[in-house]
């Protein structure tokens, strides 16, 4: 069984640490002669260093797609499901956690993968041919068990991290290209998103009452 | 036609037996749905499209009965599903669709996907809409994305533009946007609609579905309670320089107004201020949708998706909300003004 780790297109909002969370769940799998566990990004050279680099540091072999497509969620589960399908991977670890456009990644790999989803996992074990694992939903935690493949959304952190030291380019590093994925970059760029500048912090009453009303409860006898 | 679908969560829902009992209490809609349904109205109404509300129910006797195309059974006479159809349709639907599946509803993909997969491709809506905070939407709405190609809207609302011919569209915060004139498809999870009686006709046309169920590679073990933090999409944050009581008091109308759980450290639970089982110890790694952070407090808030903080003087990545000191004057006119939206 060979497992993919997809780790992103962009470096974490804010920490480092659901990365190494995920890297070290994935860590776990069995590894051997009939598979392996190979954590993958895409992006600019200076993300897929960092990526490359944490995943060193947790064993993981890495692929880097070195893009500068700007891509939305189903332009990203395009590679990662060619990734998956050139390594007959049928099980896929997302680090959901380090950015909020992630978790709809999980979903649109699930999809073309025509694998079923696991979202908001917070724990996970395998014995190899069974998938435990704990996610949570509404308050709830739902233990599942899991045969056959699936792509799980990870929020598991790892230790934290008050500094680490600057990745530097990586010449083990295995590149990928789009081509030699069996994509066509033309056609992907259809699924890209417009150029974005950053939203800036909000510093005043009215404008952080803006943000949190899109998170008003919805009341019940509305 | 085009087709606008809301996906209807329910707040409470027995198996159905099909022995006609029709009392008016078995099924319930979850309030984020209706909300949901408010918004799909008002845009079925501004664009000229259909409005469909899609449910799924479970049926236990379903079982050998059914197949991934959907077989439409429009005369199987199901308790309770008329009341509901009376409920969807004062909301503002103008079709209902009831996909019977004989898989205990629970927001999974593994239970739900197979029977709304197929209501997907039975109705091809240009449009799709979950109430951003309904249990099913974190599972459901991306993936119904993927399968039916569309762009996707977090915590998107209904705006208008315009004076009287006024164009109605979905936006989200990230300012993605959703117009009549668009080409593609589009799925939202939404925010702020504003239920209200319809005085449509109640006639609608109810479509039943009957749909396979769960995937037999996933087994749902147990269900319990989750861990504090972890159990909640928002929290409001106590800090230790934040314990006063008329911050406490205020801090609490704010998570109420949010439907937040109130969490602190060891000082704020032995002074009364946040529940014993609400305290967070120092380092823990947290990853809700939104945190509002009142004082300064040791957790890890690096997993959260949506950064608030009250009553500090800092800056750093990804914090999409500051409020300098003191806590009380910034709380204060925050919560009053959130209060105030209408």
């Amino acid at each position: 069984m060979t497992v993919i780790v997809w780790l992103g297109s962009a470096p974490p909002v804010r920490t480092i640490r659901w990365l190494d969370g995920t890297l070290a769940v994935a860590a776990t799998f069995p590894r051997g002669h009939r598979g392996g566990v190979i954590a993958i990004a895409a992006g600019d050279p200076t993300w897929l260093d960092l990526a490359s680099d944490r995943a060193r540091r947790a064993g993981l072999d890495f692929a880097g797609v070195d893009t500068e497509l700007q891509l939305d969620y189903l332009g990203w589960a395009q590679i990662v499901a060619a990734v998956a399908r050139l390594h007959h991977a049928t099980t896929v670890v997302v680090d959901e956690a380090s950015r909020a456009d992630r978790i709809a990644e999980v979903a649109a790999i699930a999809e073309l993968l025509e694998l079923t989803q696991l979202t908001s996992v917070v724990a996970l074990a395998h014995d190899g041919t069974v998938v435990d694992a704990s996610r949570i939903a509404g308050g709830k935690a739902h233990a599942i068990r899991i045969r056959g493949g699936a792509v799980f959304g990870l929020r598991i952190a790892g230790p934290a991290i008050e500094d680490y030291p600057t990745p530097m380019p990586s010449a083990s590093m295995k590149r990928l290209d789009l081509v030699d994925l069996g994509l066509d970059p033309n056609v992907l760029a259809h699924r890209a998103l417009p150029a974005r500048n950053p939203v800036a912090t909000r510093r005043s009453t009215e404008r952080v009452a803006d943000l949190l009303a899109l998170y008003r409860r919805p009341r019940d006898d509305a | 036609m085009a087709a606008v679908v809301i996906y209807v969560d329910l707040a409470r829902a027995p198996d159905l037996q099909r022995s006609g009992d029709d009392r008016q209490d078995r099924f319930r809609v979850h309030p984020s749905s209706m909300q949901a349904l408010a918004i799909g109205r008002e845009i079925g109404s501004a664009w000229g499209a259909t409005v469909y509300a899609a449910v799924i129910l479970h049926d236990g006797n379903l079982a050998g009965d059914v197949d991934t195309t959907g077989r439409v059974a429009m005369s199987t006479p199901l308790a309770g599903v008329n009341a509901l159809k009376q409920e969807l349709a004062k909301a503002g639907a103008d079709r209902v669709v009831v996909a019977i599946s004989d898989a205990p509803v629970m927001p999974l993909w593994s239970t739900l996907g197979i029977a709304w997969s197929g209501v997907l491709d039975h109705l091809r809506p240009r449009l799709v809409l979950f109430g951003a905070d309904a249990p099913s939407t974190s599972e459901l709405a991306a993936r119904s994305g993927a399968r039916i190609g569309a762009r996707l809207l977090d915590r998107a609302s209904c705006q208008s533009r315009g004076g009287i011919n006024a164009e109605v569209e979905l936006r989200d915060r990230e300012g993605t946007r959703v117009r009549a004139g668009d080409s593609g498809a589009a799925v939202a999870s939404v925010v702020g609609g504003k239920p209200h009686a319809h005085v449509t006709s109640l006639q609608v046309e109810v479509m039943v579905l009957a749909l396979p169920g769960t995937d037999p590679r996933i087994e749902l073990a147990a269900v319990q309670p989750a861990d504090v933090g972890a159990a909640s999409t928002a929290i409001v944050a106590l800090g230790d320089d934040a314990l006063d009581p008329a911050i406490v008091a205020t801090a609490r109308r704010l998570a109420d107004a949010l439907g937040a759980q109130l969490v602190g450290g060891p000082l704020a639970a032995k002074v009364g201020a946040i529940r014993p089982d609400a305290v967070v110890e120092r380092g823990t790694a947290l990853a809700p949708e939104l945190a509002v952070v009142i004082g300064g407090l040791a957790i890890d808030l690096a997993g959260v998706t949506t950064l608030v903080r009250v009553g500090v003087d800092v800056s750093g990545k990804g914090l999409e909300g500051l409020l300098p000191p003191p806590i009380s004057n910034g709380l204060d006119e925050l919560v009053r003004a959130l209060e105030q939206q209408p």
